[in-house]
């Protein structure tokens, strides 16, 4: 009985984005447009910076060959993270704008799986945008791929997928606590994209700075990705990244979870449910 | 047997993390309502009154004190009191506007936990209850004010509550949605559900409810059947229309502590007082000093309205 | 009664508190300061890693930069601003919307143009921080040259393009006033107009046919005569004849298809609608 709440609970709060969703046609378009975009300025970017051909700087660095397909992945990674990042995370601020935040909290449903329901919705509409958006720099750019163990391309995706979905819940943790969850928001999108090595290999930066990214789940999920379809690695190449990226994904999923539940209590003693 | 019980219950908001001030918005509130009964909670804004629905919906944790609610207490078994309670907070919001009323309701029936063909059925019935039938897969943001509050109170029905918490269900609206409203309020008692309004409308109060009470500063300072109310403060209503000098009415009033309107020519003093003859004596004589002419004397029970000025100290 | 017409001066002040109002407002909270700053340190900081793989034999070097990091700081500098301005224009229009003032501002005829401008003027402010912001990274963080020699050039580029962007501004202002989501359209474009607009590669790396585009927007031809000035101390002046006309076509173009559009919405009960 509980299981079958609790799946119908997360139907509907899908079910719900979705509908929300489609009233907004110029942010659907939106969000094929931009990673497009986004993906075509660094291509531009790296062929202009690069001369004819490769870099043997970039090839240094790992990634020999025409940068495409390298960063039409980090783009697709980061475009998925972005979208958790407001579906997940901003779900509860998200509430607050409706003004629906105290009648979701009334009810008895689970607040997990709530959450999971708007993170459910999001990897979904993200998925097929950052999908379609990359299709469509293939098809402009001419990228190819090389991969060898399409199982180990399909794990590392779903475990990258994972880790951007445990950022999102994590985040969620952070936005409850502050009034200025939507800056926040777009704010965090850049350091993500900086850290996390979707737009340049990771080692091009300081160890400091390398360190921060691999404190990221999505840094592993993207060198992962990276590594099965472009280098041909295989499961065993890649399992050390993905093992870490699992840890990584539960610990800001459990958090994400526990502060919510914190911030709860705390406003509920506080009546800061309707302005929090 | 009380379906909502209440003992003691105070809050106290700290306005902002960091800052000191502190704002007492309930000061001892004990509360007992019948089963099946309508109870009327009415007070100035600022009383408390949201404050005390949001605690009995479990919305608020109280400082000190307790509730229970359909027999469970709302801070230490809240899952067991939000399956049985149904909220509405006023306000036009709270709706997802780019929804239709029927995904809205669908939407929150999924959160309750009622099965998909029972809900249809019940989304059904609620739509016709509240009277928005032809406009369920309309969106909600081209209701008007008055059909956005009955979705809400249809909201506030789907899990078939034992108990409907209602603050301020008339807020805002005109007087044709407002007694729609009303209407609305009454069946759902006659359906035998507990029903905790609060209002600052009282002829509203006056009207529908089987009780009342009047809270003001955090505190419930009268309680009872409207008729009991009146009678708690026990005087008489005396209305004088009096006629002469411009301004001289008005300084007689002002001289007995009573309430003075004009309307052209004549105005009309009113005072809700414990002796009326005593007190129209006073008039009569003060008038004729005055060079006033006394066009009509009435006598008769106070409003709610009237009893609540009393009470409180005048309209804020 | 006798109606009453502001002088456009006293449009432009008080479009420019109202204005100063809203950006207080807005950055009294400090998430607004955080995204403000991180956006450039992290673009600045990109160019900076991006350029560890730069090689002396790619385009950007062949065109006489040398440094990528002062290449994109600039780039990025005056593409914010110069967008800034662009869709303030638009989005102003949007708050006033939503507020409920945009008829009145709109039925005082004398007025339109001086509100516009007004608008534009109070983006700039702030751009001018960022613009500030950039530079301070630049020349400490990264130890970037600049030759402040061609800064008069640069200047004179600017407020040419800055002229183009706001007549731009004031045509899209128009396609605003007939949409309910402005912002949703403002972030679309962005990416777009940072394509365009050389902010990361020079166009000449664009498909011939795109270059030709990307060469209608003021943007394009401003952020190349501020690079050209302020990093090579070589102006590129004939660019600032094409900007001067460029300036002047989008101004009339602009306000043309404003009061065209405009009264598309006011026919079709678009205005107010909110
Ligand atoms: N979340 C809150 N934070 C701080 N003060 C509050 C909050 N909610 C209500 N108050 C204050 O508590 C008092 C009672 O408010 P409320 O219960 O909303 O009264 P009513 O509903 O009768 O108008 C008021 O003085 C109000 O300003
Ligand atoms: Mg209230």
């Amino acid at each position: 009985m509980n299981i079958v709440y609790h799946a119908r609970v997360i139907k509907a709060v899908a079910v719900r984005d979705f509908k929300i969703r489609i009233t907004y046609i110029p942010w659907i378009m939106n969000s094929l447009l931009q990673p497009i975009a986004w993906t075509l300025i660094l291509v531009y970017a790296y062929r202009s910076i690069m001369g004819p051909g490769s870099s043997e700087a970039l090839a240094a660095h790992g990634w020999a060959g025409d940068p495409v397909g390298f960063l039409i992945l980090g783009q697709v990674l980061l475009s998925l993270f972005n979208a958790l990042n407001w579906r997940a995370g901003m779900a509860i601020q998200r509430e607050r704008w409706y003004g629906t935040l105290e009648l979701i909290l009334q009810a008895p449903a689970s607040r997990i799986a709530v959450l999971a329901g708007s993170s459910l919705f999001g990897l979904v509409d993200a998925g097929w945008a950052s999908f379609l958006s990359a299709l469509a720099v293939i098809a402009l750019t001419g990228a190819t791929f090389n991969v060898a163990d399409p199982l180990a391309a399909v794990a590392s995706i779903l475990l990258a997928a994972v880790g951007a979905l445990s950022m999102g819940i994590g985040l969620a943790g952070l936005y409850v606590l502050t009034r200025s969850a939507g800056p926040i928001a777009v704010a965090i999108q850049h350091p993500t994209r900086f850290f996390t090595g979707s737009s340049f290999p990771l080692t091009i930066l300081p160890a400091v700075l390398q360190y921060v990214g691999y404190a990221i789940p999505l840094t592993y999920g993207l060198e992962a990705v990276r590594r099965t379809m472009l280098q041909g690695a295989g499961l065993g190449d890649v399992g050390p990244l993905l093992y870490r990226l699992l840890l990584l994904s539960i610990a800001s999923t459990m958090l994400g979870v526990a502060m919510v539940r914190w911030a709860e209590g705390v406003a509920r003693r506080n009546g800061w449910l309707h302005t929090f | 047997m009380y379906t909502i019980e209440a003992e003691g219950l105070e809050k106290e908001y700290r306005i902002g993390l960091l800052s000191k001030r502190r704002v007492k918005a309930l000061r001892g509130v004990s509360l007992r309502i019948q089963k099946g009964t309508l109870y009327s909670l009415l007070g100035p804004n600022g009383a408390g009154k949201t404050t005390l629905v949001k605690i009995l919906a479990t919305l608020l944790i109280p400082d000190a004190g307790w509730a229970r609610v359909a027999g469970f207490d709302v801070a230490r078994e809240a899952v067991e009191v939000r399956k049985r309670v149904g909220v509405v907070l006023g306000g036009e919001r709270a709706l997802y506007w780019r929804l239709t009323g029927w995904s809205n309701l669908w939407f929150f029936s999924q959160l309750y936990g009622i099965p998909p063909a029972e809900a249809r059925r019940r989304i059904r019935e609620l739509i016709e209850l509240v009277g928005l039938q032809g406009w369920e897969h309309v969106r909600v943001e081209n209701y008007s004010k008055g059909m956005k509050q009955r979705l809400h109170i249809a909201r506030g029905l789907l899990n078939d509550p034992e108990v409907l918490l209602l603050d301020e269900p008339t807020i805002g609206l005109d007087p044709a949605a407002a007694r729609e409203v009303r209407g609305l309020i009454r069946r759902i008692v006659a359906e035998g559900r507990t029903v905790l309004l609060t209002t600052h409308y009282m002829a509203e109060a006056e009207e529908l409810s089987d009780r009342v009470g009047i809270i003001s500063g955090g505190r419930i300072i009268a309680e009872g059947s409207p008729g009991e109310v009146k009678k708690i403060i026990g005087g008489r209503m005396v209305l004088v229309s009096l006629t002469g000098p411009p301004g001289e009415a008005s300084r007689l009033a002002a001289l007995l502590g009573a309430r003075a309107r004009s309307i052209d020519r004549v105005t009309t003093i009113e005072a809700v007082v414990e002796d009326e003859e005593e007190f129209i004596d006073k008039v009569l004589g003060e008038a004729l000093r005055r060079g006033l002419r006394v066009r009509r004397v009435e006598v008769r029970e106070p409003s709610l309205e009237e009893a609540f000025i009393k009470l409180t100290g005048g309209p804020r | 009664m006798g109606g009453y017409t502001p002088s456009k001066l006293q449009v432009l002040r008080a479009s420019l508190s109202a204005y100063a109002r809203d950006v207080l407002a807005l950055y009294s909270a400090w998430g607004f300061i955080l995204v403000r700053l991180s956006v450039p340190v992290f673009m600045v900081a990109t160019a900076w890693a991006l350029s560890k793989i730069a090689s002396p034999s790619g385009l950007v070097a062949s065109l006489g930069y040398v440094d990528y990091v002062g290449y994109v700081a600039l780039g990025f500098a005056f593409f914010t601003m110069l967008t800034t301005t662009l869709f303030e224009v638009g989005e102003r229009i949007h708050r006033e919307m939503v507020q409920g003032t945009l008829e009145t501002v709109l039925l005082t005829p004398a007025s339109r143009l001086a509100w516009l401008i007004g608008g534009a003027l109070g983006s700039l402010m702030i751009s001018m921080a960022d613009v500030a912001l950039v530079t301070v990274y630049y020349v400490t963080l990264f130890r970037g040259e600049v030759h402040l020699g061609g800064a008069p050039y640069a200047l004179a580029g600017l407020l040419l393009s800055l002229a183009g962007m706001t007549g731009m501004g004031i045509a899209l202002a128009g396609i605003v006033v007939n949409l309910k989501e402005p912002h949703a359209f403002n972030v679309m474009l962005t990416p777009f107009l940072m394509l365009l607009s050389g902010m990361m590669f020079p166009v000449e790396a664009l498909p011939g046919p795109v270059e030709a585009v990307s060469r209608l927007i003021p943007v394009t031809h401003g952020i190349e005569v501020v690079r050209s000035s302020l990093l090579q101390g070589e102006p590129a002046i004939h660019l600032l004849g094409i900007l001067a006309l460029e300036a002047i076509a989008y101004t009339v173009v602009g306000y043309t298809v404003f009061r065209l559009l405009e009264a598309r919405a006011r026919r079709l009960g678009g205005l107010g609608s909110f």
